[in-house]
């Protein structure tokens, strides 16, 4: 019952540690639970660590316990003993074979489990379909592969309802959270003195004080302050919107831990304007702001699926829009950033395995180095732009 | 060992209880979250108070480091005895200033520490300090002294969840989250802070209470201080039971932002 207590936790959702297992072994052991109350409380005290979380974990509860009103302290261990946390964890690493389905398979899971669904709407969870999960129903999930299944999605080129190994890089444990994001970015720095003299400079203080024949001179300093500054240039295109959960993320993480941060907007591809809005109606000259912030050293990150309609990207008038024509090719907008901006990256939401298979996005491929929205991606692409920092043009 | 049950003016539910000493018996850090006004930084003063321990008070700002929590090196004393000879520099010890986490651990009896609003803090903060909080240990290389706990500290950590705390940092607490209370609970507290009111007059401002706070335009909803505030008002202006059912008297001292006073006026004032 105790190895299910745990599944049933894992299933909605509440990734308890086996650190915390045992944690509430060592409960079980001092004595502290005596009866199935003070269980209750203690397990949710111990397992559970997010407030948004304790439903599931009530939900959880009663589906292991129910028709078990009371539970002897004695029942109690026998059932920890059991199951030692070895043996779950043997369990554990099956339990992640079961998300590789096949389309078929998924498909018709899909609609068992659309059968089954109750009324109540569902985040997070690894079973029930709702947002934000790991279970492979639903949307912005993680589990290997997805299925959407909302139908004002424009996938663009894409197929339209399930994207196989859409996710694959994310195992079901390790969803992507603000977070990990966060210190991701947090590690482009560039420490420069500023504000102050409040921080004692031990080093000059010493040399001075010798100098001085031992007269003490106390020898103060700007402390340092990350002075970082980042372009962002975001796709606002219709096949970006499946990614729309994917790029919040990115832009509040690179928003709370930047603060040089400038952002602009762009179409499916980028033309002789820019735009400060998400829909497109206040327009900046792109040639500009490449001078602009190019002088001022700027890094750059554009995000985008880097997918569109090969004219869109090489031809003169090439541009979505049917109203807008525009007099070079997005392509030689492109090259412009990026002869510019020594320290730049392209961001894709889109699965790394068919970024060669599609014809545009390997040609803007060749021009950016391109790096997958996800944790280890985000990581790769500010090492980069670490790497690069202060080469010029 | 003693165990925690609250005190005669703190109530403390089944759920914190167990909490509390699930988190003294461990030796594992209780982090306590939930809404401003709900007693988070008080059940540290509390547990000290029922378990008559000393308290030590660690506040974080948001440019607080872990470092500051063990130890701080006082060079620039250290120079400026070196040039008036006051005192023998040569003992470093001397300029050795525990912070509040070193004060805990180096202390001869058990302490209860509170880290107050730790996502105050950078996001690294916590995870800066797990080892102190797992191993209660850490080492000052200036004297070459370890600090170990004689008796591991009762961490009590509040947060008001500006910021996600390292999944590292929760697996190692035990944590429990303080919910607003419940009409019941609140006449309760009510009851414990002046015992004796009629219980008529308390019931209705209770009643009022919830009225206002669950207007959902609020912005900054009234917690329990401000009703026991409100309610010594009332009792000291010899307000009625039908002045307070149906108008908002004293609405100032429960409302503190104008747009809010507007709007609870405008919703249930009858008069």
């Amino acid at each position: 019952m105790f190895e299910k207590f745990f599944f049933n936790l894992r299933e909605k959702g509440i990734n308890v540690s086996l650190t915390e297992w045992m944690t509430l072994h060592k409960a079980l052991d001092e004595g502290l639970i005596d009866n199935f109350t003070s269980f209750y409380y203690l397990s949710r005290s111990i397992l559970v660590k997010h407030e948004e979380d304790f439903d599931k974990f009530d939900k959880a509860f009663i589906e292991t316990f129910t028709g078990k009103e009371v539970i002897t302290l004695e029942q109690m261990r026998e059932l920890f003993e059991q199951y030692p946390f070895e043996h779950i964890e043997k369990i554990l690493a099956l339990k992640r074979g079961e998300y590789d389905y096949d389309l078929e398979e998924l498909i018709k899971k899909f609609k068992e489990q659309l059968e089954k669904e109750d009324s109540q709407p569902h985040v997070g969870g690894n079973r029930h379909i709702g947002t934000e999960g790991t279970s492979p129903w639903g949307e912005d999930g993680f589990a290997n592969l997805g299925i959407s299944f909302s139908d004002y999605h424009n996938t663009g080129s894409a197929i339209q309802i399930a994207r196989m190994r859409k996710y694959r890089n994310y195992s079901p444990d390790k969803t992507m959270d603000i977070r990990q994001l966060q210190v991701a970015i947090s590690r482009l720095k560039m420490l420069i003195p500023e504000g102050p003299e409040e921080e004692l400079d031990l080093d000059s203080t010493v040399r001075k004080s010798s100098e001085n024949g031992g007269d003490i001179e106390l020898v103060f300093r700007k402390k340092k302050r990350n002075r970082v500054r980042l372009l962002l240039l975001m796709d606002a295109g219709g096949s970006m919107d499946p990614y729309a959960h994917l790029v919040n993320l990115l832009f509040s993480a690179i928003k709370s831990r930047i603060r040089d941060l400038k952002f602009y907007y762009f179409h499916n591809c980028i033309y002789e304007e820019i735009y400060e809005d998400i829909e497109n109606r206040i327009p900046l000259k792109t040639e500009e702001l490449i001078k602009k912030y190019s002088e001022e050293n700027y890094h750059l990150i554009i995000v985008g699926d880097a997918a569109m309609a090969p004219s869109e990207l090489m031809n003169l008038g090439g541009a979505i829009e049917y109203w807008y024509y525009n007099r070079k090719p997005c392509k030689y907008y492109l090259e412009e950033f990026r002869k510019n901006f020594p320290s730049s990256v392209w961001i894709n939401p889109e699965n790394p395995k068919v970024w060669d298979k599609i014809w545009t996005t390997a040609i803007i491929w060749g021009i950016f180095p391109m790096f997958h929205l996800s944790v280890e991606g985000v990581e790769e692409a500010v090492k980069y732009l670490i790497k690069k920092q202060g080469v010029k043009r | 060992m003693k165990y925690f049950r609250g005190t005669s003016d703190y109530l403390v539910t089944p759920g914190l209880m167990e909490a509390v000493n699930a988190a003294i018996i461990l030796g594992r850090p209780l982090l306590v979250k939930g809404e401003p006004g709900t007693g988070k930084t008080m059940l540290a003063y509390k547990i000290a108070e029922a378990l008559n321990k000393k308290i030590i008070v660690w506040n974080i700002k948001s440019t607080t480091v872990a470092q500051e929590g063990l130890y701080v090196y006082d060079t620039v004393q250290r120079l400026n005895d070196a040039r008036f000879g006051d005192r023998d520099i040569s003992d470093i010890r001397q300029y050795i200033k525990l912070g509040p986490l070193g004060q805990a651990l180096a202390s001869e009896e058990q302490v209860v520490l509170l880290i107050d609003e730790i996502d105050k803090a950078e996001l690294e903060f916590p995870n800066d300090l797990l080892h102190e909080l797992d191993q209660m240990d850490f080492y000052i290389p200036e004297t070459r002294e370890w600090i170990k706990a004689k008796h591991r500290p009762i961490v009590v950590i509040t947060s008001n969840s500006e910021k996600e705390l390292p999944e590292a940092f929760l697996r190692r607490c035990i944590f429990h989250y303080i919910e607003f209370p419940d009409p019941e609970m609140m006449k309760k507290i009510v009851e414990v802070h002046y015992p004796g009111l009629s219980e008529k007059l308390v019931s209705t401002a209770v009643k009022r209470f919830y009225e206002i706070r669950n207007l959902r335009e609020l912005r900054k909803k009234p917690s329990t201080s401000e009703l026991l505030d409100w309610i010594k008002v009332l009792v000291d202006e010899r307000i009625n039971e039908k002045e307070i059912a149906e108008g908002l008297p004293f609405l100032g001292v429960l409302l503190k932002k104008t747009k809010d006073v507007e709007v609870a006026r405008r919703r249930l004032s009858s008069v």
